[in-house]
């Protein structure tokens, strides 16, 4: 089953773009990322499937329940009724500052009749602890992490099906994100899917099982985050043989005759590998050692480094850091029939 | 009924702010008021001085100082009205908006509510606020009457002129709340709620300086529950089937505002 479903889901503010046509699936159980600069959208689809906001055109669906978009259909379940399911932490907390937080969580479970007052008092106990948070304190007192410990509390209490965290980790320290990360990790195992938004990519890469990536309203892949780790870039590191090698060195030693002589320009003596189709974000260190990403075929890239085999003292091939790839897709630089992209040509507003 | 209980806890210090000031004032004015008829003769010459169109826009062309009731009705209960829907005004203009204003709606909307449920608890606190501001007006009102008036005076007009009070700040709480339902920002709300009652209330007082503003006195929820015109001919039923005609479509537009509205925080 979907936890979350949408289709063609658009929002524009006024003429300025929210969203555009999104399509997203989120199947229920898993942890899901959400990526994507400030202003991408992230925060427009989250409170377009709260029902914060009517879309202008397309549909959600929760749990297979529409939340929206479908005004004139007689729908089975009003969608607010949905968000019983839910539990959520916006990316800034706010609350009434008057309130204890003790009041603050009462009245957050207050408007969740069939759940029994006795667990969601347990769990609130259970989990301010796990978050040392003091439940006697006033919400106007708090810290900016400590009002997101009550955000996170508020959002947990309840026990959820669904989880939709906007930046969770923001504001918290190191050692309450990693209770954080062991809470929703037990939640998850129990069956809770979780979806959530970040700037974080680490902690994506670390805990999701499949990732989305926004821009400029438009999805631009959504993908296991193995794939978009392994199928799409390559973290390349070639340390250069010292210019001063002889020709007799081990680098040249390898058979083949070389067309470079490694006295030359090492960005000169290098360029059959970085015109190679593929091949971006082009990094020097001091003319000794080069990165780069590099998206394509393992043997045409091979061949290539076989070319300049003698000037190369070292190499490392290995998987990006995701924020790589997200750099990647974020310069344009990723084809679009490869990482699935929608294309980017279509009319903006 | 959770919301409910919350508006009611957090509007109870304003609430007590206004009311005790009020009742407080009219305390003072019922309490002066032997002293005012002792002096009556002095008085009634001093107003007989003012031209005949700024006694008009009193209604002293119609009520009597020498009346116990007639003075309340022209010093405190003028004052009882205007802050009175001042007061109710900010309340229905505020009770919304807030959420939105203080970033509180990203933890409520998102809580299994509908809209609707939303309106009708926060407008069930605010009416429950406008009876209670009332009730309490009222209440001191005959009190004061009880402990300083000697005179004979008919209690039915004065609990007839603090009904005409409910319907007015009411209609008044019922238009700030579709206000509320509508705009973004809490200061915002203020403003238009503030601005709207002195408007109406001085349009209630030069509608009666010159014949050719007659027409403008509809306008005015104020001009339904004059003093001088419930002292004379009683609370017209037609007066309040209008303002409750204007509190049940305001409220109803509310709804509908609210339902659609796109929350940003």
């Amino acid at each position: 089953m979907l936890a979350i479903e949408t289709k063609g889901l658009t929002k524009y503010y006024g003429r300025s773009r929210g969203i555009i046509d999104l399509n997203l699936e989120v199947p229920e159980g898993q942890i899901f990322g959400f990526i994507g600069p400030n202003g991408a959208g992230k925060s427009t689809t989250i409170r377009t499937l709260l029902g914060f906001l009517q879309p202008t055109r397309g549909e959600a669906r929760i749990f297979g329940h529409p939340v929206c978009g479908l005004r004139d259909a007689k729908l089975p379940l009003p969608p607010w009724q949905v968000r019983a399911e839910i539990g959520y932490v916006p990316a800034e907390v706010s609350y009434y500052d008057e309130m204890k937080v003790r009041e603050l969580l009462a009245y957050s479970a207050s408007f969740y009749p069939r759940r029994s007052r006795q667990e969601i008092r347990s769990r609130m106990q259970e989990l301010a602890e796990i978050f040392a948070l003091n439940l006697d304190e006033r919400i106007d007192s708090l810290s900016h992490g400590n009002k997101k410990k009550v955000a996170l509390i508020q959002a947990l209490q309840h026990r959820p099906r669904l989880l939709i965290l906007d930046e969770p980790t923001s504001g918290l320290d190191p050692l309450i994100q990693a209770r954080l990360f062991s809470v929703l990790l037990e939640e998850n195992r129990a069956g809770t899917t979780i979806f959530f938004s970040s700037h974080v990519l680490s902690e994506v890469q670390r805990f999701c099982h499949a990732v989305a990536i926004i821009r400029e309203g438009r999805l631009l892949a959504v993908d296991k985050v193995e794939n978009l780790l392994a199928k799409q870039v390559k973290r390349v590191r070639i340390l250069l043989a010292r210019s001063t090698a002889s020709p007799s060195s081990p680098a040249s030693s390898i058979g083949q005759a070389s067309p470079v002589s490694p006295a030359t320009d090492p960005a000169e003596a290098m360029k059959p590998v970085l015109t190679l189709a593929g091949v971006s974000g082009v990094e020097w260190t001091n003319n000794k050692s080069l990165s780069f990403l590099y998206r394509g075929d393992v043997p045409a890239l091979l061949a290539t480094l076989n070319q300049v085999a003698p000037l190369v003292a070292d190499i490392q091939i290995e998987e990006p850091s995701l924020e790589e790839v997200f750099l990647s897709f974020y310069n344009g630089e990723v084809d679009d029939k490869d990482a699935g992209v929608e294309p980017d040509t279509s009319e903006r507003r | 009924m959770s919301i409910l209980l919350r508006e009611i806890r957090a509007g109870r210090n304003s609430w007590l702010a206004w009311t005790v000031s009020l009742c407080f004032l009219t305390f003072l004015i019922v309490w002066i008021y032997p002293a005012v008829a002792r002096s009556s003769e002095a008085f009634i010459q001093y107003v007989d001085s003012l031209p005949p169109q700024l006694t008009a826009a009193f209604g002293l062309d119609r009520i009597s100082f020498a009346d116990p009731v007639g003075f309340f009705g022209i010093e405190a209960y003028s004052l009882i009205l205007l802050f009175g829907s001042i007061y109710t005004a900010l309340l229905g203009a505020t009770i919304l908006v807030k959420e939105e204003s203080e970033k509180t709606a990203e933890f409520l909307l998102a809580k299994p509510l509908s809209r609707a449920a939303i309106v009708s608890q926060k407008a069930a606190a605010v009416l429950v606020y406008v009876a209670l501001f009332n009730l309490a007006v009222t209440v001191v009102s005959l009190v004061s009457f009880r402990l300083f008036v000697e005179q004979s005076y008919r209690i039915g007009t004065i609990i007839q002129l603090m009904a005409g009070s409910f319907f007015c700040t009411l209609t008044f709480a019922a238009i700030g709340l579709l206000l509320s339902s509508a705009l973004r920002r809490v200061r915002t709300a203020y403003t238009l709620a503030l601005g709207g009652v002195l408007a109406t209330y001085f349009l209630s007082i030069f509608s009666e300086l010159s014949d050719k503003l007659e027409w403008v006195k509809y306008l005015t929820p104020f001009r339904y529950v004059e003093a001088a015109d419930i002292m004379t001919s009683g609370l017209s039923p037609t007066s309040v089937a209008l303002l409750l005609g204007v509190t049940a479509a305001s409220t109803g537009a509310a709804y509908l505002v609210y339902g659609r509205k796109d929350i940003h925080v």
